[in-house]
């Protein structure tokens, strides 16, 4: 088990991503860059260089145009002003600030001197979306190479200006240093007055890990001060001069029809009304003028009967489909053969485990200001994934995309709950009615309701184990939530894993760690069941059946953290949780206390974190305290409760998420891997918390509780 | 005073433009709102006859086609916001964020739930925490109030949004607007609270993010960086 990203594949998005599948654009020229940029340096890094040689194939492409697949570019203005430039968007993973330490790192400047405009369809390179953590693997290492070509290239222009050698010569403080003569020269100074392009280079040495001085370091929130001020515009904050405020009339239940409406007291109340097939909406000049003209409209509505959340995992079961396959043999996988290990184990295990619809609710709800000048389309709007909703805006309206232009201001967080479009199509649609701009800012309830949630499944798992502890069999079936880390990482000869999609009574889609969650709970559960079968510790068990050497050692990090083995109190239980996802490794012990009421408290929560070398260490701590956190609400008590296309608790009042009194003391351990590139860290952290307390309330207990949330009515009524 | 108030608002627009990239993308929106809003303010200004240096600034909002029915002309509410005083044409039950952010511009305040479970839209009503979103602006008339954009004294930070960032005590920064104002009511009641007490104060406070340790400390921070004497008006 050397490299486990070899037996791992399944690190494409898989059917939950709502990945993008528009087709790319780029017809900006290498002159029209300048025109728009300014004058200076340009490194553009290439993407593919393989697919741009083919499409140029024909030899059409003008000899100063730009290739097609770039992923990132950056920008040294004859001021010496220096941008770069990613698709990627900002959501409270802090990846402003560290790319933009990845920037200055290779190019030898502060932080402050560099400016990152993300997500922006107009100005930024194409970017699928961002998601399956995966801007550290790929962006930060692009970014990086872009901007160490630029260091590269103003090395030489130093040289070529003082007739020396640029390998003598050093980049420092944004400035080239000639040590022999003394001499030196700003960057900007060497920019002036140039059009200079640089396409990328395959293969230039970056800075190794070992040696950074501004990557690796807790560098804070680069513009921290905008959101301690109120400053920062989100979305839900754009105006525009004369802009309208939007409306939606929602369905009484999912997947309704709209057999008729009476819109004319609406549209005496002086609201721009807009009735459109199934959509109808409004726009006036203030919300409250807006929800008073949606009240008055008079509609009927035809539905038909749904399931409700008492029937949801028998409906999963019994209403499977064949589906796509996205994620290749990630659906299915064999080997050697399952069954007959089964039947010749000297332990056999059966169990179920189910997890419920959980919505994100991300604080600031989707919303979006639309503009139109002609039938040209600008769009602000919250969103993981700008150009894919560029593509969706371009099919909703007939347009080509490149008439659509969308821009993602830092958001009030996603967690995987904002791929998709819905606000920028339906400001959209009343800014084209109404000709003036129109923003749309969904309520807390529309949030819960008409967003989609994180998919629910049932887990069924089948294992054999000998007396000795040494795992034999392994059959694993997943209906619905999700192939995502559906791979055991333990050593077993025999397996069996197959993820069944369904139909979902729900709009399901992305949340932060997909399928893992799920898959790691029901895995990481039925690893503690087994230990008990065999009388072994838990701890011990695991390692006994595994051979990563990284996980091994996460796993030993946070047991030696812990204080693994220690004794308990009357109440106290202890539990861990740990796996292996979007590259990096966790292990979660977790600590409860179950009162003589059930009430179920998680004490404390110790994670042991490896992610190859560390970008940003305190980012890094924040990330995984948060996936604690956010992980404690679907672990304990977070589930969506629907009735016949109506969702019954959609409300904070009534849909219960983490809050200060929930919080458990926190300890995290950092392996700083440096000699192993950089992954994500905004999911994997998550996956190993749900097991943990389970098999922590277990130990307090002797109570097995296998469907998350674990104790939504504490312990006695679950 | 008014002078000086559209004088701050102006450098920050500047200082905004400086960072900007030069083909001013993300701010473009942001700036042209400021462009309208300016000439509006003049011109209400004059029409306040209002103009001596030493008075307050004062200017009439027009908001009657925001939210009241059509024909209706109430009489404007007087809202003192940040040391500014403000005359909104607002119906009385609208909410006090509504009439932040969409009569006001200020921002800052966040919707989250429209039910004050979430706290992302906490401002100080006379010194005490309070949720907007369910604070009907006809209630709060001539009181005193503030909103994350009154803290700062221009570029001097408030101890508690300087211990934010200190703390690093954020993620994504939706909730921290509300955050820092109930952690400034409450360092204001209780100068130096147990982390007990921190967790009791702040619990309707959501951040969906999970910094919660984060903001406890940081809180603990500010307590120490400087004690906040009871009762003080900051």
């Amino acid at each position: 088990m050397s490299d486990p990203t070899n037996l791992f594949p399944a690190l494409e998005p898989e059917r939950y991503e709502l990945s993008a599948s528009l087709p790319y654009r780029f017809d900006l020229g290498r002159r029209d860059f300048f025109r728009f940029l300014g004058a200076g340096l340009l490194v553009v890094s290439v993407l593919k260089p393989a697919v741009h040689a083919q499409e140029s194939g024909a030899g059409a492409r003008p000899p100063h145009d730009l290739p097609k697949e770039i992923d990132a570019w950056l920008h040294i203005g004859e001021g010496g002003k220096i941008t770069a430039y990613t698709g990627k968007a900002e959501m409270g993973q802090n990846i402003r600030t560290s790319l933009t330490q990845a920037v200055a790192e290779e190019l030898h400047v502060p932080m402050e001197h560099i400016e990152l405009v993300m997500g922006d369809t107009q100005l930024t390179p194409f970017d699928m979306g961002t998601f399956g953590s995966r801007t550290t693997p790929t962006m930060n290492l692009q970014l990086r190479r872009v901007a160490a070509a630029a260091r590269d290239t103003l090395l030489g222009l130093a040289a070529a200006q003082w007739k020396v050698d640029a390998r003598g010569l050093v980049a420092q403080d944004g400035k080239i240093t000639d040590p022999q003569s003394k001499r030196s020269v700003e960057y900007a100074a060497l920019t002036k007055g140039q059009q200079l392009t640089q396409a990328l280079p395959a293969g230039d040495p970056l800075i190794p890990a070992s040696e950074w001085k501004i990557a690796g370091t807790s560098a804070p929130k680069v513009n921290g001060r905008e959101f301690v001020t109120g400053a920062h515009r989100y979305p839900s904050d754009q105006t525009l001069p004369d802009m309208l405020y939007g409306t939606i009339l929602r369905p009484p239940s999912f997947g309704a029809n709209l057999v008729s409406a009476d819109t004319k007291t609406a549209e005496q109340m002086g609201a721009v009304v807009v009735h459109d097939g199934n959509f109808i909406g409004v726009a006036a000049a203030s919300s409250a003028l807006a929800s008073k003209a949606v009240e008055a409209i008079r509609a009927e509505w035809k539905s038909d009967p749904q399931p409700s959340s008492k029937e949801l995992f028998d409906y999963l079961r019994k209403n499977t489909t064949k589906g796509e396959d996205p994620t290749g043999d990630g659906d299915r996988y064999d080997q050697g053969s399952a069954d007959s290990a089964l039947v010749s184990a000297d332990h056999k295990l059966q169990q179920t485990y189910t997890v419920s619809y959980i919505a994100h609710v991300p604080l600031e709800p989707r919303a979006a200001l639309a503009k139109w000048d002609g039938d040209r389309l600008t769009v602000w709007t919250g969103t993981q994934r700008p150009f894919g909703v560029r593509g969706q805006l371009a099919e909703a309206f007939h347009l080509p995309e490149d008439h659509v232009r969308v821009l993602m201001p830092d958001t009030g967080s996603g967690y995987g709950g904002k791929h998709t479009g819905e606000t920028a199509i339906e400001a959209a649609r009343l800014a084209r009615a109404a000709q003036r701009p129109v923003k749309v800012v969904w309520s807390r309830e529309e949030e819960f309701t008409w967003a989609y949630f994180r998919p629910a499944g049932v887990i069924d798992v089948t294992s054999g184990v000998s007396k000795d502890g040494t795992i034999t069999a392994w059959e694993f079936h997943n209906y619905n939530s999700g192939s995502a880390g559906i791979r055991t990482y333990y050593e077993i000869p025999h397996q069996r894993i197959v993820f069944h999609p369904t139909q979902s009574p729900l709009r399901q889609g992305s949340y932060r760690a997909l399928a893992a969650t799920a898959n790691h709970f029901a895995r990481e559960s039925h690893m503690d069941e087994l230990a008990h079968a065999v009388k072994m510790d838990p701890l011990e068990f695991r390692l006994k059946n595994l051979k990563n050497d990284r996980l091994r050692a996460v796993f030993e990090a946070a047991a030696k953290q812990f204080g693994w083995g220690k004794a308990k109190t009357a109440g106290q239980g202890f539990g861990m949780g740990g796996g292996y996802e979007k590259l990096g490794n966790i292990a979660t012990f977790a600590e409860v206390n179950v009162d003589k009421s059930g009430d179920v408290r998680v004490v404390r929560v110790v994670s042991a974190f490896e992610c190859g070398a560390i970008v940003n260490p305190d980012n890094l701590r924040n990330q995984i305290e948060g996936s604690n956190v956010q992980g404690l609400g679907g672990a304990l008590f977070e589930a969506i409760e629907f009735e016949n296309g109506k969702i019954l608790n959609g409300r904070l009042s009534q849909y219960r998420v983490p809050r200060f009194s929930d919080l458990p003391a926190l300890e995290t351990v950092l392996l700083d891997r440096k000699d192993i590139p950089s992954v994500g860290a905004g999911e994997c952290p998550m996956i190993g918390l749900a097991p943990a307390i389970a098999n922590a309330i277990f130990d307090a207990t002797g109570v097995r509780l296998r469907s998350l949330p674990l104790v939504p009515n504490g312990l006695k009524t679950a | 005073m008014a002078s000086q108030h559209i004088v701050r608002k102006w450098i920050l627009q500047g200082r905004k433009a400086e960072y900007a990239p030069p083909v001013a993308a993300q701010y473009k929106v942001h700036r042209s709102v400021a462009q309208t809003a300016k000439p509006v303010i003049e011109q209400n200004r004059m029409h306040s006859n209002r103009m001596s240096a030493a008075a307050p600034l004062r200017y009439i909002i027009s908001a009657s086609r925001h939210s009241c029915p059509r024909g209706m002309h109430m009489p404007p509410l007087k809202l003192a916001i940040n040391g500014h005083t403000y005359d909104v044409e607002a119906a009385p039950q609208t909410s006090l964020l509504t009439v932040l952010r969409e009569h006001l511009d200020l921002t800052g305040s966040k919707y989250g739930c429209g039910e004050g479970q979430c706290g992302a839209c906490t401002v100080l009503i006379d010194g005490k925490a309070q949720r907007s979103c369910i604070t009907r602006v006809g209630t709060v008339a001539n009181k005193q109030i503030t909103t994350i954009e009154g803290l700062a004294q221009g570029e001097h930070l408030h101890p508690v949004q300087q211990a934010f960032l200190d703390a690093g005590a954020m993620q994504c920064g939706y909730c921290t607007s509300g955050m820092i104002m109930s952690a400034v009511a409450l360092l204001k009641q209780n100068p130096s609270p147990e982390d007990g007490e921190v967790v009791d104060f702040m619990d309707g406070n959501i951040c969906r993010c999970g910094t919660y340790s984060r903001i406890v400390h940081a809180i603990q921070l500010a307590a120490k960086a400087a004690p906040i004497t009871k009762g003080a008006s900051r």
